[in-house]
């Protein structure tokens, strides 16, 4: 098992209301769509699940470490070491090229720092993958097109192989057209490296890639 | 972490390049006067040197001073003669050198003296007097300049001058049946003697041969100068003595007792102890001038914490990204504080770059319009210590920015950032 959410509740800061997040466990190469309305929580539970908001009750593992038991630091390097984060639009320093951008991933891993010298090959060939050259992923960041920097972001939170990618709304930005071909894309290249995937989307047009659908309340 | 930092200030590089600009322009201003006071209070503390004590009729000491080293103010009295020559044989005293002040050319003050004077009167330190073109007076025609005279009144070797009764330039007191030729011009030293004219005693004896009571009774031009025996143009007075001791120790007592001459009243004061109480007076101004320059520096500092605060909305996501990538918020506040460093380290390279520079190229201006001799130096430790007071204070203020960095890392999630 990767990932195991656990009977969490979470209360926001400065006011009484709780949210209680469904219960999940996530296995290697498995994947998991959380679709639900605004202010159901699907924020809340990308930070719990990163780590970069403190778990206040309930309990959340990865692999077999649990949360309950990491300092903030800790955390981070579990982020770093295991995870892949794509966000729904505005993935990358605009200053940075796409080679920069995507070896971020690694930059902050003990796990693939090592690798980092490998990584501009590696880059170019998950970009190959996704039909990003290495002309365009020269480019700085601001200079792509959205649907070039949602690739990206991809090319960066596979690289270096973390077991858990998460995905916050990665195709909100993205016309349908576009959204299928990246979900296509972005599919197979988590199935050939058997990684898991986590993402949180309103879209539920997208439940067709998933092996799993976790749905919230409003 | 330095190439992220580097990048992010480049892809800033417009509002970056002006807060780097008002950093160095502040840093520049205040190396400048820093500069200039050392080299300013230097040269007025090595004005005189090689000269243990200086010696005249009774007066203030900074009077004293004044007319002798600085040639300003007139001298109330003289001593005579024979007052030098009994210092001249005292065991405890190497050497004396007599000076007469009272004329002078142009604005410029004539110095008579003798030819020891280039030997014994050094200046900074230890530096003795050198000539750039010619060398010092033999006959009692000619006369010495100093860089600046010779420079500012465009004379050379060879050229040829009247001296002017007194200090002014009034009609009628113009020494104008006597003309001086130009034997030697010295090397610039950055002291009022750049701005002396030296003959010798026996020369202005000379010329005051016709007057009486301040007024021209007889001219020159009537007599014959040559048919005039050398040990009559020796002068009873002179206004002081430079006055130089066999050894150190003996100074405080040797000049006790020169005060406590019983034939005539004498002051001996110490040069450098004068020097220095009149700089705790002249020296106020540039404390005014480094005040300015630090609340400058602090202006700059605060430009340079307005830019990150104000950008620090901007570059939340660049944030939550490297949150995303497994950055700790130690690690993001940590950037922005190595952002102000770089900033900083940059200015202060520029910075004396550029100070470096300017004293190259405006050393003989300096020395020339104001007679301060700037040395060039890359940075003394006393300006690397302000230097990195600066770099120490930007960075304890870019602390501000950095804890509220911190502080949103740890209270904002990835996707709310």
């Amino acid at each position: 098992m990767i990932l195991s959410f656990d009977q969490v509740i979470h209360r926001y800061s400065g006011s009484s209301e709780a949210i209680e997040l469904p219960s999940f466990t996530l296995s290697p190469g498995e994947k998991i769509l959380v679709i639900g309305p605004s202010g159901s929580g699907k924020s809340t539970l990308l930070n719990l699940v990163t780590g970069v908001q403190p778990l206040q009750q309930g309990d959340i593992t990865l692999l077999e470490h649990s949360y309950a038991n990491l300092s903030a630091r800790q955390l981070d390097c579990i982020r770093a070491d295991h995870m892949g984060v794509i966000f729904q639009a505005l993935n990358l320093i605009p200053y940075l090229n796409g080679f920069d951008n995507a070896q971020l991933g690694v930059q902050f891993s003990n796990k693939s720092r090592e690798q980092a010298n490998k990584s501009r090959q590696e880059i170019s060939r998950i970009g190959h993958r996704l039909g990003l050259s290495d002309e365009i992923l020269q480019k700085p960041a601001q200079h792509l097109s959205i649907g070039q920097q949602q690739r990206v972001a991809v090319i960066r939170a596979l690289l270096g192989k973390p077991e858990l990618i998460i995905a916050d709304e990665p195709t909100s930005a993205l016309d349908e057209y576009s959204t299928d071909r990246f979900m296509t894309e972005l599919m197979e290249s988590l199935d050939s490296s058997k990684q898991a995937v986590l993402m949180v989307s309103h879209n539920p047009r997208l439940t067709s890639f998933f092996d799993q659908v976790v749905e919230l309340k409003s | 972490m330095i190439k992220l930092a580097v990048a992010s200030l480049r892809a800033r590089w417009l509002p970056v390049l002006l807060v780097l600009i008002s950093l160095t322009a502040s840093m520049v201003m205040l190396l400048s006067v820093d500069r200039i006071q050392t080299a300013t209070k230097s040269g007025f503390n090595q004005s005189i040197n090689g000269v243990d004590l200086l010696v005249g009729p009774r007066s203030g000491d900074i009077e004293l001073l004044l007319y002798t080293v600085f040639h300003i103010g007139k001298p109330t009295n003289n001593i005579t003669m024979q007052t030098i020559e009994a210092l001249s044989q005292r065991k405890d005293i190497d050497w004396v050198v007599p000076i007469a002040l009272g004329d002078s050319h142009r604005g410029y003050r004539v110095v008579a003296t003798t030819k020891e004077y280039f030997d014994k009167v050094k200046y900074a330190v230890d530096k003795p007097l050198s000539f750039r073109e010619g060398s010092e007076f033999s006959e009692l025609n000619q006369v010495v300049l100093g860089h600046q005279v010779a420079l500012e009144l465009g004379y050379k070797i060879g050229s040829k001058l009247f001296v002017t009764h007194g200090s002014g330039q009034q009609l009628g007191r113009q020494h104008d049946d006597y003309r001086f030729e130009v034997s030697g011009i010295l090397e610039p030293t950055g002291t009022p003697i750049d701005k002396g004219l030296f003959v010798s005693l026996e020369g202005y004896e000379l010329i005051h041969l016709g007057w009486q009571s301040g007024r021209k009774i007889f001219g020159l031009d009537k007599v014959d100068v040559s048919s005039i025996p050398l040990d009559k143009l020796k002068p009873d007075t002179v206004t002081a003595a430079f006055v130089g001791l066999k050894s150190k120790v003996t100074l405080f007592r040797v000049a006790r007792s020169i005060a406590e001459y019983p034939n005539e009243a004498l002051s001996a004061l110490v040069p450098s102890i004068a020097l220095s109480e009149l700089w705790s007076i002249v020296g106020m101004v540039d404390q005014v001038f480094k005040l300015l320059s630090w609340l400058v520096i602090g202006i700059a500092i605060i430009g340079m914490v307005t830019l990150t605060l104000s950008t620090l909305d901007a570059r939340n996501r660049e944030m939550a990204i490297l949150r995303a990538c497994g950055a700790s918020p130690l690690f993001v506040s940590g950037l922005v504080m190595i952002e102000s460093l770089l900033v900083g380290l940059a200015a202060i390279a520029f910075a004396v770059g550029f100070v470096t520079l300017i004293t190259y190229l405006a050393q003989d201006i300096l020395l020339s319009e104001l007679g301060v001799l700037a040395e060039i130096s890359l940075l003394s430790s006393q300006e690397a210590a302000t230097l990195l007071l600066i770099l120490g204070a930007g960075l304890l203020s870019s602390l501000l920015p950095a804890v509220m960095v911190y502080k949103r890392s740890l209270s904002n999630g990835l996707t709310r950032l």
